[in-house]
């Protein structure tokens, strides 16, 4: 619809892993829609509303630096669930587990390649999917929650690790430090949830920082 | 990004007939001798293959058709290629006789049933030469003893090319290599279109001997927490299997193959690959900047192209927009973490180069010192005993980086330095040499943003650095006056007087006045030590860390110090 809201998130880190990169992590140039959208929805959403990400500004330039990070290799099993909510047995992976060898059996380091001091403005609308159509109620709660800094988790850069702060823009977007074109190859775009998850791409170009995330260049 | 540049990078050698890139269905593999045969498949010998570099000889790298033999107790033969125990039967100090027949069994087998389907001279007398063979007769034939473990491939009598490389056996590979008609498709993100998409990433990125087979993957899932939404493996990043191919092995040109004694650099546990947009000299010689070996023929246009870039200009011939890719990799487990991924331009590193030579240039100690110190070189200064191995791990990639898009060093590469300088103070040799020097006006000047020289700089009013230089000159008058010490002021106190000047310098100065008494130039260092005390009010109690690096240039300068002119009143 026509309401469209402009925030400008800014963080320490940020990691927007990409998908081929996943075990040791690689981010992304810059902030994908999907994670606009996550942010988004951290400080308003309702099941009757869907976030649409139009632009994404970016305002720092692009560094990167390297961490490393003692990670679990194994997801909790479903049947070890199952007992502790059935049978009440205690319920843990402990990272520094060793097996009968001593050897640890969980322990994973993983090395990461994550983004410095980003700043962002995102640009983005939402759409009404059901119930009543006043954009206004929406448009008001977020508004006034953005301006507050009400969430109701942290929103996020791609991990969890790395937490957002969040300011609203009244006027016109901040200039980006960045100039030039550049065509950062295929990005996701978001997760097909209606289809099974599937991962769509889209072309990404930047044009002097500002990234368009039409959503008719998506691919899937 | 990164997989993309790689696809554009095999498409670009495919191209190149020199590259001798393996088209898909093929890999490299290195081959150490042929079984040579006669037209009617008799064997005639078996032949060494391997090239003679010195007193080693290295297996060829050769395009075969297959991937590399994955790991494992199985019996998988090749076609056309493989081990002695598959090829001939033989293994040299076999414990497992058992298993070596069976798996030359197995090859037989396998090719001999193909036999109708190819319809091919070379491949009639191969089958032939396989059904007669015993592998009792390999004792025969000494050479098997030395190549035992490599890999062998067959040639025709007469004939230039190898068996594989026969046209018809060629078609008949590329016909019958597995389809994928049962591999979900999905969207590339390589390529951008509908495909049908890799479970695994083939084939292994070799070349990391830190790595289970010497060989990792640069995309895996192989555990369960790092898998999402409920894909597995490859459906967590799709990726088509062509596209997987070409990346992989363009990845393994530049890690393992042909060009990676030019275009990969080992710096601490770090492994850096780079490649430009499109053939270019550069490919040649820019891996000498980082890591210099032995490669006489390139050095001139080394120094060359290093000498244009310090002095802030362009070097010969090269297009400054050709883009550049640099891929910084380490093992970690089965897996290779991306350390660093640069894209620039040939202009832009140029620039990055010549000003990284430019902070780092100090005057050199003796004239030996290499104008242009690579950065293995200096990076060993920072590691315990002076060993490879002990480069602090994080370090190399952080220097690497900096080195590159001209940032400032990593934050730890001053504490390291000091340490090891403080730890390396009583020693035969100086615990500043050249190289730490350099670094250290490197970080000093780049991190600190410090105005540091390269030489001995006498109107430089920093009180560290009049310190370095005052304590330089105690260690000189010291070593005039008394002939071999058992212990210099060097190595019981440049710590202390580094970290807290006040409580030393005091002391040193009261022992200084002996030593001019004693030394045969005495006077005339007492007169160096007041002009350097002239701008000293006072002695702080403790210097910072950069201020202790200044010290520690002070103290090198003044020991280079070789006045060019007698001094007019003498």
């Amino acid at each position: 619809m026509a309401y469209g809201v402009k925030l400008k998130v800014w963080g320490d880190y940020a990691c927007f892993t990409r998908p081929e990169m996943k075990v040791e992590r690689v981010s992304y140039d810059v902030m994908t829609p999907s994670a606009a959208r996550g942010i988004l929805e951290a400080i308003y959403w309702k099941p009757e509303i869907l976030w649409v990400v139009d632009r994404i500004h970016v305002l720092n330039p692009i560094r990167f630096t390297n961490i490393r990070r003692n990670e679990v290799s194994e997801v909790v099993r479903l049947k070890n669930v199952d007992a502790a909510m059935k049978r009440g047995e205690p319920l843990a992976l402990f990272i520094d587990e060793t097996d009968d060898d001593g050897k640890l059996k969980y322990r994973q380091q993983r090395a990461a390649m994550v983004l410095r001091d980003v700043a962002y403005v995102i640009e983005a609308h939402f759409e009404i999917v059901s119930g009543e159509h006043n954009d206004g109620k929406h448009l008001d709660q977020f508004t006034r929650r953005a301006r507050e800094g009400g969430c109701y988790h942290r929103p996020y850069f791609g991990c969890r690790e790395f937490p957002v702060n969040f300011a609203l823009v009244e006027a016109d977007a901040p200039a980006s430090t960045l100039k030039g074109e550049q065509d950062l190859g295929w990005m996701l775009h978001d997760l097909d949830y209606g289809n099974s998850r599937e991962a769509q791409f889209f072309r990404a170009r930047m044009k002097d920082g500002v990234l368009d995330c039409l959503r008719q260049e998506v691919k899937s | 990004m990164i997989l993309q540049a790689l696809h554009s990078l095999y498409d670009r050698l495919a191209q190149d007939e020199s590259a001798k890139v393996p088209p898909f269905g093929y890999s490299t593999q290195k081959i150490a001798f042929a079984i040579v045969l006669t037209a009617e498949g008799e064997l005639v010998q078996i032949a060494d293959r391997r090239d003679v570099e010195g007193k080693r000889r290295i297996p060829i790298q050769l395009t075969v058709p297959g991937q590399t033999k994955p790991s494992g107790s199985g019996v998988n033969p090749c076609f056309l290629w493989d081990t002695t125990q598959y090829l001939l039967g033989y293994k040299k100090d076999d414990d497992k006789p058992k298993r070596t027949t069976g798996a030359f069994v197995a090859f037989r087998d396998k090719h001999l049933a193909l036999k109708k389907e190819i319809a091919c001279p070379a491949y009639a007398a191969v089958c032939q030469f396989l059904e007669a063979w015993k592998p009792a007769d390999a004792a025969k034939h000494p050479l098997l003893a030395e190549v035992s473990g490599g890999f062998g491939v067959f040639q025709i009598l007469g004939e230039r090319r190898y068996v594989q490389d026969d046209p018809v056996i060629q078609e008949w590979w590329v016909k019958h290599l597995p389809t994928d008609d049962d591999e979900d498709t999905g969207f590339c993100l390589i390529t951008g279109e509908r495909l049908p998409i890799a479970r695994l990433h083939e084939p292994a990125i070799k070349g990391f001997p830190d790595c289970p087979s010497s060989s990792g993957k640069l995309v895996s899932f192989d555990k369960s927490a790092f898998r999402s939404h409920g894909k597995e493996r490859g459906a967590n990043a799709p990726v088509s299997i062509l596209a997987a191919f070409k990346y992989c092995t363009a990845l393994n040109v530049l890690t393992n193959g042909a060009r990676s004694r030019q275009q990969r650099i080992q710096i601490g546990d770090a492994a850096t690959v780079f490649w430009t947009e499109r053939a270019s000299p550069i490919e040649g010689f820019f891996g000498l900047v980082f890591d210099a070996r032995e490669d006489t023929g390139q050095n001139e246009s080394l120094r060359l192209f290093l000498e244009a870039a310090r002095d802030g200009k362009m070097p010969g011939d090269v297009d400054p927009n050709l883009r550049f890719y640099i891929l910084g990799l380490s093992p970690n487990a089965a897996r290779l973490a991306v350390r660093f991924w640069h894209i620039s331009t040939v202009e832009d590193v140029s620039k990055k180069i010549g000003g990284y030579f430019r902070d780092i240039q100090v005057c050199k100690s003796r004239d030996t010192d290499p104008e242009f110190p690579t950065l293995q070189q200096l990076l060993r200064e920072t590691a315990v005993l002076r060993k490879f191995d002990n480069i602090p791990p994080l370090l190399a990639g952080a220097m690497m980086r900096s080195v590159l898009t001209g940032l400032p060093f990593p934050n730890n590469l001053l504490p390291v330095l000091l340490d090891r300088i403080r730890a390396e103070q009583a020693g035969e040799y100086s615990n500043v040499n050249y190289f730490r020097a350099c670094l250290l006006k490197g970080v000093l000047k780049r991190n600190n943003k410090l105005e540091v020289s390269m030489a001995l700089d006498t109107n430089n009013k920093d009180k560290a650095y009049l310190l370095g230089r005052l304590f330089a000159v105690l260690e000189r008058t010291q070593a005039e006056a008394i002939n071999k010490p058992n212990a210099t002021i060097r190595d019981r106190f440049y710590g202390s007087a580094s970290a807290t000047p006040c409580a030393v310098f005091p002391v040193l100065l009261r022992l200084v006045q002996h030593h001019v008494s004693k030394a045969e130039y005495g006077d005339f260092r007492d007169r160096e030590i007041a002009a350097i005390l002239n701008d000293v009010q006072e002695f702080p109690k403790r210097l910072r860390m950069e201020e202790q690096g200044l010290f520690a240039l002070g103290y090198y300068h003044q020991r280079q110090y070789r006045p060019t002119s007698k001094p007019k009143e003498e």
